[in-house]
């Protein structure tokens, strides 16, 4: 999945994201991102065995331990380690298998796609929320976004 | 399915703006404005630490200047843009973020008197601040 439209889709139908590998520390990309999509309607799921509550939720050391439906799972992790994450993500019945920019493991994607899975590789999610649906419009970025449609969504 | 080409014509025209959300207007109108209201202090917090878009003061971003900007990106397939008031401020931000310390700026001598100037003697003069922009301007009489 690399295509505006359904980025835009997918980014705009799902609102729970599971974050595996998500830091609690301010600084770090995985909690810069997780916490953009927090303050834009997304519950998120930290998936960390090092924490108890990150971002003011609960923390599952596995992806097999979230009680509740996740419709994204989003990979802060080494691409190596993502085949397994990808069968937990089929396991647990996800519908979009999220590797950020830089994780590219084709395997990954097999598994998940194979198990009924949308996947997006290589790209981050808070990139795209600000690319296609209003933020990084606003400070001179080329979003490759031409449209003759208004805006549904709120831009930022 | 991939992402539709426009054309070079399309791209001058529409690109770095979207159809405004609340009037629909086709065009980009210009933004007079120096600031901009925060919701309230956390979102002015959020948008001081990067953490959300959004703009602040017009010396810093500003809808109409952004526009611009991401056309220019566009047009000439780069990343970003970033505009400014005028051709000395253009040659100030775009070479004081690439150089550091030490470097040194080979220019010509026969470029506009003002863009050498600004070399040859404000750069120059920078030497001399306390954190200093170390800058050796070179001239080089005729570059053939």
């Amino acid at each position: 999945m690399t295509d505006i439209d359904g980025l835009r889709r997918i980014l705009t139908e799902n609102k729970t994201i599971a974050v595996v590998g998500l830091s609690a520390n301010w600084w770090r990309p995985s909690f810069f991102a997780a916490k953009y999509m927090q303050d834009h309607g997304y519950r998120i799921i930290p998936v960390n065995p090092n924490y108890d509550e990150i971002l003011g939720e609960k923390c599952y050391d596995r992806i097999e331990d979230i009680p509740d439906p996740v419709d994204v799972v989003d990979i802060f992790q080494r691409p190596e380690v993502t085949p397994a994450l990808a069968q937990s993500a089929v396991a647990i019945g996800a519908g979009v298998f999220w590797m950020q920019i830089g994780v590219v493991n084709d395997e990954s994607a097999r598994i998940a796609e194979s198990g009924g899975l949308e996947v997006v590789m290589n790209r981050c999610v808070k990139i795209e929320h600000a690319r296609l649906l209003g933020g990084l419009n606003l400070i001179g970025v080329n979003t490759g976004v031409i449209s003759s449609r208004r805006p549904r969504w709120l831009i930022y | 399915m991939a992402d539709r080409k426009f054309g070079f014509e399309t791209q001058c025209l529409h690109s770095g703006q979207m159809p405004d959300t609340t009037t629909g207007a086709r065009a980009a109108p210009i933004y007079q404005t120096t600031s901009y209201v925060f919701d309230d202090s956390d979102h002015a917090a959020s948008l001081f630490n990067l953490q959300t878009f959004g703009n602040v003061y017009s010396r810093m971003t500003n809808p109409t200047n952004a526009m611009v900007e991401e056309r220019l990106a566009t047009l000439e397939g780069g990343r970003a843009g970033v505009v400014v008031g005028s051709g000395m401020a253009a040659q100030m931000t775009a070479l004081l973020t690439l150089l550091e310390a030490g470097d040194e700026l080979v220019s010509s001598s026969t470029l506009y008197g003002g863009t050498y100037s600004q070399f040859d003697y404000g750069f120059a003069a920078l030497v001399l601040l306390p954190i200093s922009l170390i800058l050796k301007t070179r001239r080089i009489s005729h570059a053939r």
